[in-house]
């Protein structure tokens, strides 16, 4: 069940800003990180959404959450 | 030594039993043990009765301290006769104990019970009923019993008497109390102080000290199948088994009730959820000859009612029934009972007249856009009458308002309102009217279907998308317009043509429908006249929009939008709100069809998912609804950028052609760019939405609202940028070129995600898949070989 994110695309967001090259499988990596940032997110939505009683995420939920989480992510 | 005693004891009572037994008064001993029951209380009074002590008296006395000194010392003993004996003892005054010995056992006193009450059965002396007073007296006339041999034999008679009387009054108990006689209670109660047994109001005492006392007590003195507690009516009625007073209604008065309700819902002012409500019982369908699905379009009528009760108004007047004549709105909804009669009856003028009737609800525009309306509905085809008759019918199976039968001229041109007013009727409950009205007109209307059947195809999808937007308050007219389209459609349109290409169809099919159009000279001038009458309206109704289809189709052809159903309510109402002029731009009337799309999905949600038909007609509706509102703009605008959201993502789910889409593209109505509707990927994606969802979802562990996305979008953006960049600060610190995986790594450290507790590896294992996971932890195999090989 678990999905692959196209590890093309990810080679091209790493490589956004110059022409750096990706080395081995480094994207995989970044796909676990990626992974590891959404189940994060999805997280502190979940929460959230349990603080307003609903069972649902919604935008706004996401919303909230996601200023703090891409501070909290800084590297 | 106590026990010695006791056995002694014990024996000592068994010898003096049987010395005694034969000793004893002609009374039967049942009677005697009958007393024992209340032993205790009548003990005392035998020991207190003033004795000219026999022999055996003084014995008995004897045995009765000793009694007491065994049962003193240690409990009941084993045997039988000690037990009686313990019994005895316990008591309070055993006055004879042998004598009771026997007796007091359960066998024993049933068998006296048994034996005193077949005795006692003849004898009916009235004596005070009062539990203790029986009690009482039954220990005394065990007692006289017993001392019937003695001195005590005087107070035989009494006693004698005694448990008979209790007997009767138990047996009497048994009887069904019918009636408390407070008088017979007073007695009992003075009676119950005193010890005269003689005071007899057996009758009624009985009956009342049957009643107060527990019958448990005294079932114990008669031995009877009744039940026991019978007496205790008055308090436990509602424990009484009695088979409940229901009366079985016969089928004939269960029909004429019903005949009489429909009679009432005609003449009455009900409301139309009544109506519908009554309508769709169950009843209907042993009246219903050909309408086998009455009860399910009562039902959705019902909604209808509900919904069309804003706008009809509550007169209704039987003269109404046959008499419609655009009469107002007040044509009355009640008329579904009537209409619905009659159209059993009758039918086809009657389904007209209720459709007339519904229509009537929006006299306003009805009179402009009658005109152009039911005559270019009318024109479709021979069978158009039927069709109508048949989308009236159905309107009356769906919308059980149609009031009236109105007269047949009448109703084509309120075919085309009546829809309108339900418009307010959801989608679904349209959707299920369209499949019942289907099926009712089929089981109606024999004849249209029949035609219809047999009719090409473009007419019997004319016809049934007639139906169908009728009922789903489409209007005939619309739903002419919109069968035209789609047949139109359905013939010729099937792929999703451009915008270019759907509006030369749509002119091709517009141009296919003024011949239709044309057929009538009315029409012709109608519409071109309603069409002007139309546009001041048209903000106003949704059957301007539904007629300005119709109109659109005949007078502008405009693109796309007559093409289909749907693009036709759209352009209506374009129309009617931006273009009152022939020769819409297809801007317009894309933007008119965008709001109109964009306000369906908006109202309803998947029309994409819906099929073509149900998808224009739920527009139409949902259109009607938008512009029902008020500001059709306002309401257009939120769902379209709701509903480009959605399409943007899903570009070939759409059933909707081409243009509809472009229409939905263009936003707002300042917004004129007929979007090509291709799988344009979202510019800004930074993965897949069914990646991101999906994982998202998963982690998320609870319900998630798929619009989600585009906000996860935007972060997820901003977090790649910060991603390269770091890792190409980090590559660059090892003095590196090339981003490998160690900078990654010191990245998630630095993040957070590694932490000494939760290294690398560990998260590869629990996040990624096999084959990824592989590539990234070497693993040892057989050989001494590494994998993945590690040229270190």
């Amino acid at each position: 069940m678990s999905k692959k994110a196209p590890r093309a695309v990810l080679k091209s967001h790493m490589r956004k800003k110059s022409d750096i090259r990706v080395g081995k499988n480094a994207d995989l990596m970044v796909q676990l990180n990626l992974l590891l940032v959404l189940h994060r997110l999805a997280e502190e939505s979940r929460l959230k959404a349990f603080e307003e009683k609903t069972a649902t995420i919604k935008v706004h939920h996401v919303k909230a959450v996601a200023k703090k989480l891409l501070k909290s992510t800084r590297g | 030594m106590d026990s010695v005693e006791e056995d002694v004891s014990a024996r000592v009572l068994l010898r003096n039993v049987l010395h005694s037994e034969p000793a004893r008064s002609p009374v039967t001993r049942s009677v005697a043990r009958n007393a024992t029951v209340s032993l205790v209380r009548r003990s005392s009074r035998v020991r207190n009765t003033p004795g000219n002590e026999s022999p055996q008296v003084a014995l008995r006395k004897k045995l009765k301290q000793k009694l007491h000194e065994s049962a003193t010392q240690s409990p009941l003993p084993p045997s039988k006769r000690p037990r009686s004996q313990g019994r005895a003892v316990k008591t309070p005054a055993v006055a004879s104990s042998s004598l009771y010995d026997e007796d007091i056992t359960p066998r024993g006193l049933l068998r006296g019970i048994i034996q005193t009450e077949a005795e006692a059965s003849l004898l009916l002396s009235g004596q005070p009923a009062v539990p203790e007073a029986n009690q009482q007296i039954v220990e005394t006339s065990l007692h006289s019993n017993r001392q019937s041999e003695g001195p005590s034999g005087l107070e035989l008679p009494d006693l004698v008497t005694e448990p008979l009387s209790t007997v009767i009054r138990g047996m009497s108990r048994r009887r069904p109390p019918p009636t408390f006689n407070v008088s017979a209670f007073e007695r009992q109660l003075d009676q119950q102080t005193g010890e005269e047994e003689n005071d007899v109001t057996q009758e009624n005492t009985e009956e009342t000290v049957e009643q107060d006392l527990s019958a448990g007590c005294k079932s114990v003195l008669s031995l009877t199948l009744k039940t026991p507690f019978m007496n205790v009516q008055s308090e436990r009625v509602g424990l009484r088994r009695k088979a409940a007073t229901r009366r079985q209604p016969s089928v004939d008065a269960f029909d004429e009730a019903v005949q009489k309700r429909f009679e009432r819902h005609c003449n009455q002012d009900y409301t139309v959820v009544q109506d519908g409500k009554t309508l769709g019982d169950s009843d209907w369908q042993k009246f219903t000859l050909g309408l086998s699905n009455v009860t399910m379009p009562d039902l959705t009528t019902d909604i209808v009612m509900s919904n069309t009760e804003l706008y009809l108004q509550p007169t209704v007047s039987a003269s109404v029934l046959k008499d419609d004549d655009d009469g107002p709105p007040e044509v009355g909804r009640c008329e579904d009972g009537k209409a619905y009669e009659t159209n059993r009856m009758g039918g086809e003028h009657q389904e007209e007249q209720v459709v007339d009737d519904f229509q009537d609800k929006l006299n306003e525009h009805l009179s402009k856009v009658c005109e152009t309306e039911p005559e270019p509905f009318q024109e479709m085809e021979d069978p158009e009458t039927v069709s109508q008759i048949q989308e009236e019918k159905e309107g009356l199976d769906v919308i059980p308002s149609s009031q009236e039968n109105e007269p047949v001229s009448l109703s084509p041109e309120e075919l085309p309102f009546a829809p309108t007013q339900a418009m307010t009727e959801p989608v679904p409950q349209i959707q299920e009217h369209e499949g019942k009205v289907s099926d009712i007109q089929e089981s109606e209307v024999e004849k249209s279907e029949m035609r219809e059947s047999e009719e090409e195809l473009p007419s019997q999808v004319l016809e049934r998308i007639t139906r169908r937007a009728y009922h789903s308050e489409g209007g005939a007219v619309v739903a002419g317009i919109t069968a035209r389209g789609r047949s139109t459609k359905s013939l010729g349109a099937e792929q999703y043509p451009t915008g270019k290409e759907l509006q030369s169809f749509t002119n091709a099919s517009a141009a296919e429908e003024l011949p239709h159009l044309h057929e009538e000279p009315n029409i012709s001038p109608a519409s071109a006249s309603t069409s002007p009458t139309m546009k001041p309206y048209l903000s106003e109704m949704h059957q301007t929009s539904l007629a300005e289809v119709q109109v659109d189709e005949v007078e502008d052809h405009t693109e796309g939008n007559t093409s289909k159903p749907f693009e036709m309510h759209q352009t209506s109402l374009a129309e009617v709100q931006d273009d009152e002029v022939k020769g819409v731009t297809q801007g317009d009337n894309s933007m008119s069809e965008d709001e109109n799309i964009v306000t369906s999905p908006g109202h309803h949600s998947p029309t994409p998912d819906l099929p073509a038909d149900e998808e224009e007609q739920q527009e139409e509706d949902d259109e009607e609804d938008a512009h029902s509102e008020g500001s059709e703009e306002l309401s257009m605008q939120t769902p379209a950028f709701i509903r480009q959201r959605k399409e943007v993502p899903t570009p070939g789910t759409l059933r909707t052609p081409t243009v509809l889409k472009v229409l939905n593209t263009g936003p707002a109505p300042k917004v004129v760019k007929p979007r090509p509707r291709q799988k344009t990927r979202p510019a800004s994606h930074v993965l897949p939405k069914s990646y991101v969802m999906s994982v998202f979802k998963h982690f998320a562990k609870t319900k998630v609202a798929s619009d989600v996305y585009p906000v996860i979008n935007e972060i997820l953006q901003k977090y790649f940028d910060r991603l390269a960049d770091d890792l190409e600060a980090y590559s660059a610190h090892a003095k590196r070129k090339t981003i490998e995986i160690e900078d990654v790594e010191l990245l998630m450290r630095r993040q957070g995600f590694v932490t000494d507790s939760a290294p690398v590896n560990v998260l590869i294992e629990k996040f990624l898949p096999l084959e990824y996971r592989k590539l990234l932890i070497p693993v040892a195999t057989s050989g001494n070989k590494v994998i993945p090989n590690q040229r270190r």
